[in-house]
């Protein structure tokens, strides 16, 4: 009986495992080899790649516009992470305690997240940030903030501000909607029991509301850490400029470094790829991601309250 | 039950046409006729299979004149046949992996010489063979010498021998400004500028007129002060200063000269340009409220519907810089490269049917069809009609952005140019940071 069930396991199990392997196991230890190599061209076959040891990581890390991309998305992930999680909470604390209109106000806030991110961005540089006829201007004009009305947005100055704007505005809505779900779940005895007793509106929301929904709060901050490490396609489409360094992030330089940064296809001479080093950006990123994965674990709360 | 079945078969007829429609794109039309003949009098006996995965797409001008191609030379060639696949402008993520795995392509386009540089077969001998329809002169010669310095150039950087050809370019561009003759005429300006202090000129007359002169966005702000640059310093100068972030040619007089000199562009500059993201600064000079733009020659199909037919286009050459290293000649030219694959089953065929590909009738049809051709003596139609003397004027080539590109470039001197220009900073400050930063990269 318990042979038979063995080979149960095996016979189901191993489609995945195999796909498991095949589809992301070996891309994985392929790209951490390479990061070892020195290679021109990201489909050169292996016989031309040459061994470097650990100089693509000793020169990726002396290379002034990583450290730049690596600032960037350090401010993305502490800045934006702030405003996110602290709007969004905020926006759902307030939603779940009942307001007027309230579903359309979850809808409305919830939307940007349904749209896909290139017409979001092409939305936000060419009609709201835009400087002749843009949503900000004519509101801020309208509301004879002349000065706000001026900012130019999308120039060099602004550039990384107002794309982190932008992304944490389309990033609010999926946070919200999860914080609010995980509110509903909480008896409302809990509420009514702490408001009997005297609690304060802020001594609920911070004694009952936040230890409830801290689960939820550390799915949705692990999501947030890993989007900001892989942050890719807003750098990209927000600034068409190859290497801007205003808004460049380490998975922006790896695709520079694997695909080169010409800036049209028709050019003939294009920079050179270092297909070599952007697979070392790669394992970089990968490595970081497992430290902030653990230090996630460590600093959520291990206690878990029962309802 | 009856009904269902019926729509059954209607839409499995409807995807067969539809498969039907898609293999077609794959030329196999063999028996269309053609008007040039010739090839076959070369007393070449070929046969066989040519296969090329085109950057192009279906219905774009360079893809019709390259399928017409196609037809000339299976019509005098009956025992080939070319198959053409069209698969769009990131063939070249397509093509590697494909060749690596043994799939047949013999003709390739859209690379870079300086990726898989042993990807490319020697065609000297072709180029050197009589031009289809015109075999009083070379393949070679027949095409634009810009081109095949161009070519060259790319064979260079990659390290590959000068005096032969590892590929041929097609589909040439040009940079210059593009001008609005409307404007031009309201502030008076009869004569385009040849020179950077009548440039100059020029735009104080737009600006007294109460036009925006100049107008860019994002994507192409750098071509300016690279252009400028390029033109004062030389292109060897240029080189180095890619090469090296610590060159000593990034601390000198000319450096400071240029960001001065992009200095007192800025007040000509429409006040849009340090806001515009690609395309806006295309449009704002399509839509009438700037009176130029640097860009190449492809910029007219890129703004067509904005700017419609009747758009009074304009185009000079970027304008001499006075006390520079460089000429009037020295312009931004480059094309799409076409090759031979070094391990092409057929690379006689292969190589035949890029003869017809550089045919002047070819070229012509491309012409006609809304195409840059890259023969001597063809005319450029449309609004790219402007840019054909900018290009035969050429005789130094450089690529788009004056072969001005690292990552210091791209990171401090790109950034702190544009700030200049756009009047977010003054030219003192941004040599002075040029400087600091420097040591770091």
């Amino acid at each position: 009986m318990k042979k038979s069930l063995h080979r149960m396991y095996l016979a189901f199990l191993s489609p995945v495992v195999i796909a498991f392997l095949v589809a992301y196991l070996y891309p994985v230890l392929r790209t951490v080899q390479m990061s070892f190599y020195e290679v021109s061209d990201i489909s050169s076959s292996s016989d031309t790649w040459k061994f470097v040891g650990l100089f693509n990581y000793l020169d990726l890390f002396s290379r002034q516009l990583f450290l730049v991309s690596f600032r960037n998305m350090l401010l993305i992930f502490l800045a934006g992470g702030a405003a996110v999680f602290l709007i969004s909470l905020f926006f759902a604390w307030v939603l779940h305690k009942g307001m007027f209109m309230g579903e359309l106000w979850r809808n409305l806030i919830y939307l940007p997240t349904v749209i896909t991110p290139v017409a979001m961005i092409t939305v936000w540089t060419q009609y709201v940030y835009n400087n002749r006829f843009g949503l900000l201007k004519t509101i801020f004009e309208t509301l004879g903030l002349d000065t706000l009305a001026a900012i130019p947005w999308t120039s060099t100055q602004y550039a990384f501000w107002a794309m982190l704007l932008a992304y944490c505005f389309c990033s609010i809505g999926g946070n919200l909607l999860v914080y609010m779900a995980a509110m509903k779940k909480i008896p409302d005895d809990l509420f009514e029991a702490a408001f009997i007793d005297g609690a304060t509106e802020g001594k609920i929301f911070f004694r009952i509301t936040l230890p409830l929904i801290a689960d939820n709060i550390k799915t949705q901050f692990t999501f947030w850490t890993i989007g900001c490490i892989g942050f890719f396609l807003w750098s990209r489409v927000f600034s068409v400029v190859p290497s801007d360094p205003t808004t460049i992030t380490p998975a922006s330089y790896m695709y520079d470094q694997l695909f080169g940064t010409s800036i049209s296809s028709n050019a003939v001479a294009t920079s050179g790829t270092n297909v070599g080093m952007g697979a070392a950006i790669g394992v970089v990123l990968c490595l970081v991601t497992v430290i902030a994965m653990a230090v996630i674990n460590l600093i959520f709360p291990k206690e878990k309250y029962e309802m | 039950m009856k009904k269902f079945v019926a729509l059954v078969l209607v839409l499995a007829l409807a995807l067969t046409c539809f498969a039907g429609c898609s293999s077609s794109s794959s030329s196999s039309q063999a028996g269309s006729s053609s008007a040039a003949s010739g090839g076959s009098d070369s007393g070449k006996q070929l046969s066989g299979k040519v296969v090329y995965w085109s950057m192009y797409n279906e219905g774009e001008p360079e893809a019709m004149a390259i399928q017409k191609a196609a037809e000339m030379f299976m019509a005098d060639y009956p025992d080939c046949e070319v198959e053409i696949q069209w698969t769009g402008r990131s063939n070249q993520e397509l093509v590697g992996p494909a060749l690596e795995g043994g799939e047949q392509i013999d003709i390739l386009d859209n690379f870079s010489y300086s990726t898989s540089t042993d990807r490319y077969l020697d065609i000297t001998d072709m180029m050197q063979s009589p031009a289809l329809g015109q075999e009083d002169m070379t393949v070679e010669e027949s095409l634009l010498p810009v081109l095949n310095q161009a070519n060259a150039q790319g064979q260079e950087a990659a390290g590959l021998a000068t005096d032969k050809y590892y590929g041929v370019q097609i589909a040439p561009w040009v940079v210059g400004f593009f001008y609005n003759k409307d404007l031009f005429a309201q502030a008076g300006v009869t004569d385009t500028p040849t020179t950077w202090t009548e440039f100059m000129e020029v735009c104080e007359k737009l600006k007294a007129a109460g036009i925006n002169a100049i107008t860019c966005d994002d994507a192409y702000m750098t071509l300016i002060p690279n252009n400028y640059l390029a033109r004062l310093v030389g292109s060897d100068t240029i080189k180095a200063m890619s090469a090296d972030a610590a060159d000593p040619a990034w601390q000198s007089e000319q450096i400071t000269q240029a960001f001065q000199a992009m200095e007192a562009l800025s007040p000509y500059m429409s006040p849009q340009t340090a806001t515009n993201k690609y395309p806006a600064g295309q449009q704002e000079f399509a839509l009438g409220d700037a009176a130029m733009y640097l860009n190449a020659s492809w910029m007219p199909s890129e703004v067509a519907e904005t700017a419609g037919d009747d758009f009074p286009w304009g185009f000079f050459a970027f304008p001499v810089v006075e006390g520079g290293v460089e000429g009037a000649g020295y312009t931004s030219v480059g094309g799409v490269p076409l090759a031979v694959y070094s391990e092409s089953p057929n690379p006689e065929a292969a190589k035949e049917f890029l003869r017809y590909v550089l045919s002047k009738e070819v070229q012509d049809y491309l012409a006609e069809v809304g195409g840059a051709p890259a023969t001597v003596g063809s005319e450029w139609t449309g609004a790219r009609a402007e840019c054909t003397d900018v290009i035969a004027a050429a005789d130094k080539v450089a690529s788009l952005n004056c072969d001005l590109s690292s990552e210091f470039v791209s990171a401090v001197f790109t950034l702190e140019m544009n700030k200049v220009l756009t009047g977010q900073t003054t030219a003192d400050k941004a040599v002075e940071t040029l400087t600091a930063e420097s040591a770091k990269y």
